[in-house]
């Protein structure tokens, strides 16, 4: 259960861990919002800009690789950053996963009886979506309210 | 949504479906040594293999011993692509003569492909040589998506054993998915695609004139335009099989060298969900009740599918702002109505949606549209989908690994709401020892 836990955790915590690194340097931010910095990351302003990076580092801390685009992600930065972010989100997730399959085969099989819990019904899919959509609400919720979201409600006002 | 919409996202879902089976208990019986036809025909290469690199075929390993091997041969992986960038000017195959990627775009892409992510911080046509996509990256298309495939088969049979001290040979499982799955399906949908148009050749980048010639930013004339060329269609048909993404051309398979026309889109947007979906009915094969796999993958599906309506009715919709401005949102036989921006005019909304949700569904990661462009809502959805740990579908292997990990805690909260011992296909979940 350990090892299912830090699974479940580890790419919510890197998601939203470089989400808001990113959001509040300087070097996250470009030079539209810090002449320092020599380059332009962020180009557009208020919440498509932090969907932006909400979506870039979703992206990297989940292994997919597609990007909201107009994020300009080509610098020091967010190579580092998103590198390391895709390194720790793959190989962090295989190990925890094969030291659950070693303990798994350590184990002796038990016999199913009344007591058990079958695993392939409508009640266990539906309790199954339930844990994942709840687990993925529960952390991504408030980050998504100030992206897409808030765009949503300012769009239709 | 009009009514070619639905068809076009039922027709969608019914050749999936109708593939899991099939593809499913192929695989199935490769991860198990069962002769198929293709594994007898081709076992001297895989012994072959094995003797060249000293891989004993029934020797097993340990938990341990299978992820120091998958660890290992990542970081080398990623070393390789990592020099092959920093060094490409020294290497044929570099027409345009691109010189050396920096080292910090080189790192980025060497930790994204080598990690199945395949996020790309570059534009392909204008920093990588022909060798350095070759060689580099799409060896590590195939070899990352081997990897997630290795591992999950290192989990079932976790599940599948009894008192056991080894987990399967990582070196071995390796080769199979390479050999008998990746590369077969990668050969057949790559010449589908190079019928339809996708470029495969080494030649330089060609100019070719305008047809109607026009002027730049200081107005002067221009009559012509310089087209990217290379060996795209080799690395199309794994980037969608192995959930890698990364394109060969900057806007991926919204370019028209990389996905020329409706039917190269079918095929590719297929392919994103092929390898994931099959692997429910393996994993369901493999622990002996195929029932299992059935229900992990109609879990998938139900996510999946409301996401996906709720994509392709918002961009259906529009917006508020382009029916101010006079657009006219309506869908008709001449239109594809609503919001099109960031969208190709030869995909419409509906396969633009659907490319959307299945590309962040899978971690495949590969556009057809620009995702920016989206209603917020209708952005909301491949960005919800990923969050969710690239679980619904997931990339090769590692979706499904993630998915029977969420079994297992889904399994253990039902035990603590119910009273009854947690155990998943009758392994009891203990604290790790």
């Amino acid at each position: 259960m350990k090892m299912a836990s830090l699974v479940i955790l580890i790419p919510c915590v890197v998601v939203l861990f470089c989400t808001a690194l990113a959001v509040v340097t300087p070097w996250g931010l470009g030079n539209l919002y810090n002449a320092d910095v020599a380059y332009t990351s962020i180009y557009n302003p208020g919440t498509h800009g932090f969907s932006e990076v909400l979506y870039a580092f979703s992206s990297m801390g989940n292994n997919n690789g597609s990007a909201f685009a107009g994020l300009g992600a080509n610098n020091p930065f967010y190579n580092t950053l998103g590198g390391l972010a895709m390194l720790f989100s793959r190989f962090w997730l295989m190990v925890p996963v094969l030291a659950i399959a070693g303990a798994l085969a350590a184990k002796n099989t038990s016999r199913s009886g009344p007591g058990t819990l079958p695993t392939h019904n409508p009640l266990f899919v539906g309790m199954l979506i339930g844990v994942v959509i709840i687990v993925g609400a529960l952390t991504f919720i408030p980050a998504l309210a100030l992206g897409p979201l808030v765009e949503h409600l300012i769009m239709v006002q | 949504m009009t009514v070619l919409s639905w068809v076009q996202i039922l027709l969608y879902c019914a050749i999936v479906f109708a593939l899991v089976k099939p593809l499913g208990l192929y695989m199935a019986r490769i991860y198990d040594g069962i002769p198929t036809g293709i594994n007898t025909l081709f076992a001297p290469i895989e012994r072959g293999l094995y003797r060249l690199f000293g891989t004993r075929e029934n020797e097993e390993q340990s938990w341990k011993q299978y992820a120091f091997a998958a660890l290992l041969f990542n970081i080398l992986g990623m070393m390789t692509v990592y020099a092959l960038q920093r060094m490409q000017a020294l290497f044929p195959l570099n027409p345009q003569a691109l010189g050396a990627v920096t080292p910090d775009s080189s790192f980025s892409t060497a930790a994204s492909f080598a990690s199945n992510t395949n996020w790309q911080g570059y534009g392909g046509e204008v920093t990588m040589s022909y060798l350095t996509q070759m060689l580099g990256l799409n060896v590590q298309n195939f070899l990352s998506a081997a990897t997630g495939m290795a591992v999950l088969v290192a989990l079932i049979r976790g599940i599948r054993l009894r008192n056991a001290s080894t987990i399967g040979n990582f070196w071995v499982d390796m080769t199979r998915s390479v050999l008998y799955i990746l590369l077969p399906l990668a050969l057949v949908l790559a010449l589908a695609l190079v019928s339809q148009g996708v470029v495969q050749n080494f030649n330089s980048y060609t100019a070719v004139p305008l047809l109607q010639a026009t002027t730049d930013g200081d107005g002067n004339v221009v009559p012509e335009q310089v087209l990217p060329m290379g060996p795209a269609a080799s690395q199309i048909a794994i980037k969608q099989l192995g959930t890698n993404g990364g394109g060969f051309f900057n806007v991926n398979s919204a370019h028209p060298f990389e996905n020329p026309t409706p039917l190269s889109n079918l095929l590719q947007v297929l392919a994103i969900l092929l390898i994931p979906a099959a692997l429910c009915y393996t994993f369901g094969k493999m622990v002996g009740d195929t029932r299992q796999g059935w229900a992990i993958l109609a879990a998938m599906t139900l996510v999946f599918v409301p996401l996906l309506l709720l994509a392709a009715t918002q961009e259906q919709a529009g917006t508020p702002q382009l029916a101010t401005l006079g657009v006219d949102l309506q869908a008709s036989d001449a239109q594809a109505g609503g919001n099109m921006e960031g969208k190709e005019t030869r995909f419409g909304i509906v396969n633009s949606a659907l490319w959307a949700a299945a590309t962040t569904a899978a971690s495949n990661g590969s556009v057809n549209s620009m995702h920016s462009s989206y209603t917020p809502l209708g952005g909301l959805v491949p960005m919800f989908l990923m969050q969710l740990g690239e679980v619904i579908f997931g990339g090769v292997g590692s979706g499904l690994y993630g998915m029977l990990v969420f079994a297992i805690i889904a399994v253990f909260i039902a035990g603590l709401m119910v009273g009854r011992t947690p155990e998943y296909l009758g392994k009891r979940s203990r604290p790790l020892k």
